[in-house]
């Protein structure tokens, strides 16, 4: 067993999630990519020059090589680097996949195809909506792009379809090119031939009929359409002779509660969406001698539940060493009990947070000050890490690589394995 | 409150008004959909009820004749379409082809028949509460939309004070017993309307039930509306005969009859109703604790209830069973003889009246705020005693029992025996010091005018002073606010309010009256809580005076709050804290919106029953993808 530490590398790719994992072995270095995402536009370096960095970073000798590609969940923050024809020349000998990828699995299929579908009719009833705020246009619009086709928002069960492409069917391999695996929640250590000396635990996503009701996506019938001209078919009226207009008697305000509710009802879908999706996030822990290393994807309360509630998976969250901060350090999906009483409670010798986070539009929230502060309170000064906003004097076992601009291009961590 | 005889009423249309003595009318007679349109196809389904005559509004139409339009003192009918931005006419139910044929005949296809079936639906509920209550419900009229909306939706809507049906087409590729892309209509499923009105009406008897400070408020504002829309099946003695004779008399068997909302059900692509009260083979004692979602935890509630209803059932059939069956008990192959099928059907009808009734009049036991399912249980129990104190068919043990099997304990309750599930005594001092003797005077003087059951003519009569009874309490609970767990009163810091009184009058099994008052106290301390998500902590009381002016129960929330400050510490403060922050974690919203700028994240918004129903739906269709 190698004694040297694991390296993880953070790519600053602004609102997403990009991570490199090297794991020492003794005839060679393994690599992990857990996901390659951004959804904002003016991503410091380009998602472009983040996946040529990280190409250069993975090639010895002329020949580009990641042991294992993980993608969380089918969200542009997450894949959108994937649609890159740079790939195509990477030797990849796993894809690691939420189940719900899975084309010959066909519940997975349906709850894919029900997604695509609802965002869209979300796409459809936003757009004929005249009353929405800015705040909640902001907050629709950005569900609609991370979940909608990067190329042109159109087709419907092939959302971002070019990265999903990538991830399904492309990159270099051996003969038969990468083996895609479809993963889900198991008490079982998966057995990786790419990964010597690595256990690897998986914590999601959940096949478990109560956990995948947060998988749902709702469906569009269940918009409330007390607009005039939402839905997807105006010209879907009862065929009942009426007058047009409000009746006498009709009480004052009533009119616009309803419009507004039509409003709320549209958000709601959309949040909905947005976490059903997240839901379907891998979630997963790398355990090397006494290093573990938790990425959660984006899993929100559903999923993380069953994990805080599981004796066994809570006493191994306990001995996280590196925590991927859920969500871009979004407030529920961290859940305060795994902060309160879970992380660091075993006092492992070191432990870090990386958060891979910016400032979103009006999304204030995101990421969570308090939630970022609670995480600090508890692993200890400097080891929270913002992908945006580095340490400018290197903390224990951290660095920062900058671009020319000085604007941070990848935070690299060493976590020791003993 | 008598049950009187039980009546084994006709339901199929017939065709004349009923009347009272000397002209009164009592009762119109108006046909609906016992179920839905689905099931409505057989003839057995579509049913005529009576409810209580109301003269309605009346309108001159273009033509200058008088005609009437469905708004009554407590529901006013209004058929607009928000989606559409039209209106339908509205029917007139005093016309004599209405009047003396009963009503319109079902059918999906006229407007007017769904404003027919929804005053009738929504005035029956109505009736079955004051029937049980023993008064009339007083409060604003709602105003009630048959075709409010596009959606798979339905709700009571607090801050309009309106019922809103939605109407949407049947999914194209799973329509179940639907035609694909047939229209639907929410406000013809005689289940949801019942459940929507059974929100407003609790909202009425109980307003601060809308603030969610512990899980099982708005579960139990759900669980009471399904209870009540699942009865009401039991109020149909055609379609229960035919339940008796399909299951052998076992009405635990599942079927249309304790199933909610079929078509619904059907028509989103689950292949049944929405919920169902026919329990699984076996109790999860657990599950109380682990169901978070309001409808979910509420159908907890529901099955408790039922299951004490099915036990007392098979308790009062098994002597009818006997002689049936030659003293073996054992139904044997084939159909059940039509006299037992009869004589069922009245102990099945009866007992759901009985029930209901009892669900229904525990609510004069309930706190004013912060409901939990163990108080409910507390408060059946309770109410139970003071009327039928012999209890013949165990149906308060058979309550108790379906209450623990759940995992459902009521706090504070010393033990489980019947006498401890009482609320408790109130104090010494307080039963001491009885309201002034003019307190029953005036309450029930302004009662027995208001509400005398046929007004011949309009009288210039002496007016009982309702602010007089109002002052009187207020200015007891004042006196007495320590011993009944509130802060002492301060007009600017911590108030005490009298939030509503009435008297109760009973008829006990022995033939006695019961009267008695019931008060509910407020108290709101002046301070804010940010942490608690825009709820406001408040402690309450409900106090059961007896006919003499002596408090006879307490029933308390209370909350430490010394000089307006809510103690942080305090128990109450404690649970609402952790609750909220429970809802914080599971809200979709939450991951987006601060605090601090949306109100979406205030609880009560989190708690709204239009958006609840939305997520519900989207929960219920995964399970129902899953089988």
């Amino acid at each position: 067993m190698a004694t040297e530490p694991i390296g993880v590398s953070m790519y600053n790719v602004g609102f997403g999630d990009c991570f490199l994992l090297r794991f020492p072995t003794p005839d060679r270095e393994r690599r992990v990519l857990i996901d390659c995402g951004s959804i904002k536009r003016g991503v410091p370096a380009g998602t472009d020059a983040i996946v040529e960095r990280l190409i250069e970073d993975v090639t010895d000798d002329g020949v580009a090589r990641i042991d294992v590609v993980v993608a969380t969940h089918r969200h542009k923050d997450h894949v959108s680097g994937f649609d890159n024809e740079a790939w195509r020349d990477v030797v990849v000998d796993e894809v690691w996949l939420p189940w719900i990828e899975n084309p010959s699995d066909a519940r997975a299929q349906q709850i894919l195809h029900e997604m695509a579908s609802f965002a869209l009719s979300l796409q459809a009833e936003a757009a004929s909506l005249r009353g929405l705020s800015e705040a909640e246009r902001q907050l629709v619009d950005h569900v609609i792009e991370n979940t909608m086709s990067l190329n042109d928002g159109q087709r419907l069960d092939l959302s971002n379809d070019a990265a999903m492409a990538t991830l399904h069917r492309g990159f270099s391999g051996g003969a038969g090119g990468a083996e895609r695996r479809f993963l889900s929640r198991s008490p079982d250590p998966l057995d990786s031939k790419a990964l010597p000396g690595v256990i690897v635990h998986r914590l999601g996503p959940s096949r478990d009929e109560a956990v995948i009701r947060d998988m749902n996506p709702p469906s569009d019938e269940s918009f409330l359409r007390a607009a005039p001209g939402g839905g997807t078919d105006p010209g879907a009226l009862l065929p009942f002779p009426s007058t047009m207009g409000p009746p006498s008697g009709l009480p004052s305000g009533l009119i616009g509660r309803l419009e507004r509710m039509s409003m709320e009802s549209t958000v709601l879908g959309a949040v909905a969406l947005e976490k059903a999706v997240n839901n379907t996030s891998l979630m997963l822990a790398f355990e090397v001698g006494e290093a573990v290393l938790f990425f959660p994807g984006d899993a929100q309360w559903g999923a993380w539940a069953v994990n805080l509630e599981d004796e066994r998976t809570r006493q191994l969250l306990k001995r996280t060493t590196f925590y991927k901060v859920g969500h871009h350090g979004s407030h529920n999906a961290t859940p305060r009990t795994f902060v309160d009483e879970v992380l660091n409670e075993s006092h492992p010798a070191s432990i870090v947070a990386a958060a891979s986070v910016t400032t979103h539009g009006r999304f204030t929230e995101i990421p969570k000050a308090e939630l970022l502060r609670e995480l600090e309170h508890k692993i200890g000064q400097h080891r929270v890490i913002r992908s945006d906003d580095p340490p400018a004097v290197g903390s224990e076992g951290v660095s920062v690589m900058s671009g020319a601009d000085r604007v941070p291009l990848r935070i690299d961590f060493e976590v020791p394995v003993r | 409150m008598s049950y009187g005889a039980t009546k084994y009423r006709q339901d199929y249309a017939t065709s004349s008004p009923v009347e009272r003595g000397h002209g009164e009318l009592a009762a119109r007679r108006l046909k609906i959909y016992a179920f839905d349109p689905q099931l409505g196809r057989r003839r057995k389904h579509r049913i005529s009820i009576e409810v209580p005559y109301e003269k309605l509004d009346e309108t001159t139409d273009e033509s200058g004749r008088v005609r009437s339009v469905p708004t009554g003192r407590l529901v006013s009918i209004v058929d607009y379409d928000a989606h559409a931005d039209c209106h339908y006419d509205l029917v007139d139910l005093d016309s004599p082809q209405i009047l003396y044929g009963g009503g319109l005949e079902p059918t999906v296809d006229d407007p007017m028949f769904h404003q027919q079936m929804l005053y009738a639906v929504t005035m029956k509920v109505v009736s079955n509460f004051e029937r049980a209550l023993g008064r009339r419900l007083d409060f604003e009229r709602l105003t009630v939309l048959p075709h409010a909306f596009q959606g798979r939706n339905a709700f009571f809507e607090p801050s309009t004070n309106s019922l809103c049906f939605g109407y949407f087409m049947a999914s194209p590729d799973n329509p179940g017993e639907n035609l694909p892309n047939q229209w639907i209509f929410t406000c013809l499923s005689s289940d949801i309307v019942v459940h929507e009105m059974t929100h407003a009406v609790i909202h009425r008897l109980r307003p601060h039930y809308l603030e969610p400070t512990n899980p099982d408020v708005y579960a139990f504002h759900e669980a009471m509306a399904d209870i009540v829309a699942i009865f009401q099946h039991f109020a149909f003695p055609g379609v229960l005969a035919d339940a008796i004779q399909a299951s052998k008399g076992d009405l635990s068997k599942p079927g249309p009859l304790l199933e909610l909302a079929r078509q619904f059900g059907h028509s989103t692509g689950g292949s049944a109703a929405l919920r169902s009260a026919a329990g699984e083979a076996e109790v999860d004692p657990g599950m109380y604790e682990r169901t978070f979602e309001p409808h979910d935890r509420g159908s907890v509630l529901v099955s408790a209830v039922f299951a004490a209803f099915f036990a007392t059932y098979t308790t009062r059939v098994a002597d009818l069973i006997r002689l049936a069956t030659g003293g073996t008990g054992l139904l044997g192959e084939g159909h059940l003889h039509p006299d037992l099928v009869n004589r069922l059907t009245q102990e099945a009808s009866d007992t759901a009246q009985r029930v209901l009734d009892l669900c229904i009049r525990a609510f004069d036991y309930l706190p004013p705020i912060d409901v939990t399912f163990g108080d409910f249980l507390r408060a059946l129990v309770t109410a139970d005693t003071e009327l039928n104190p012999d209890d013949p068919y165990d149906l308060r043990a058979n309550l108790v029992d379906a209450f623990l099997a759940r995992g459902i304990h009521p706090e504070g309750a010393f033990s489980l025996n019947e006498s401890s599930l009482l609320w408790d005594e109130p104090a010494e001092a307080l039963i001491d010091d009885p309201l002034e003797e003019e307190f029953f005077a005036s309450l029930s003087g302004y009662e027995a005018q208001r509400w005398g059951s046929v007004k011949k003519k309009q009288l210039e009569r002496k007016q009982y002073d309702r602010t007089r009874v109002s002052s009187i309490l207020h200015a007891w609970a004042v006196a007495h606010a320590t011993e009944m767990g509130l802060e002492p009163h301060s007009r600017d810091d911590c108030p005490i309010r009298v939030r509503g009184f009435h008297t109760m009058i009973g008829v006990g099994d022995d033939g006695q009256l019961l009267t008695e008052a019931v008060v509910q106290f407020l108290q709101t301390p002046k301070a804010t809580m940010p942490e608690l998500g825009g709820l406001t902590p408040r402690a309450g009381v409900t106090v059961i005076f007896s006919g003499d002016g002596t408090p006879r129960y307490v029933i308390p929330k209370p909350l430490r709050a010394p000089g307006g400050t809510p103690d942080p510490d305090d128990d109450r403060m404690r649970k609402m804290r952790h609750f909220v922050d429970d809802c914080a974690r599971r809200d979709p919203h939450f991951a987006w919106a601060g605090e601090a700028y949306d109100p979406r994240l205030h609880m009560t918004k989190r708690f709204s029953f239009a958006l609840l129903h939305q997520e519900i739906e989207a929960a219920r269709r995964g399970q129902a993808d899953g089988n």
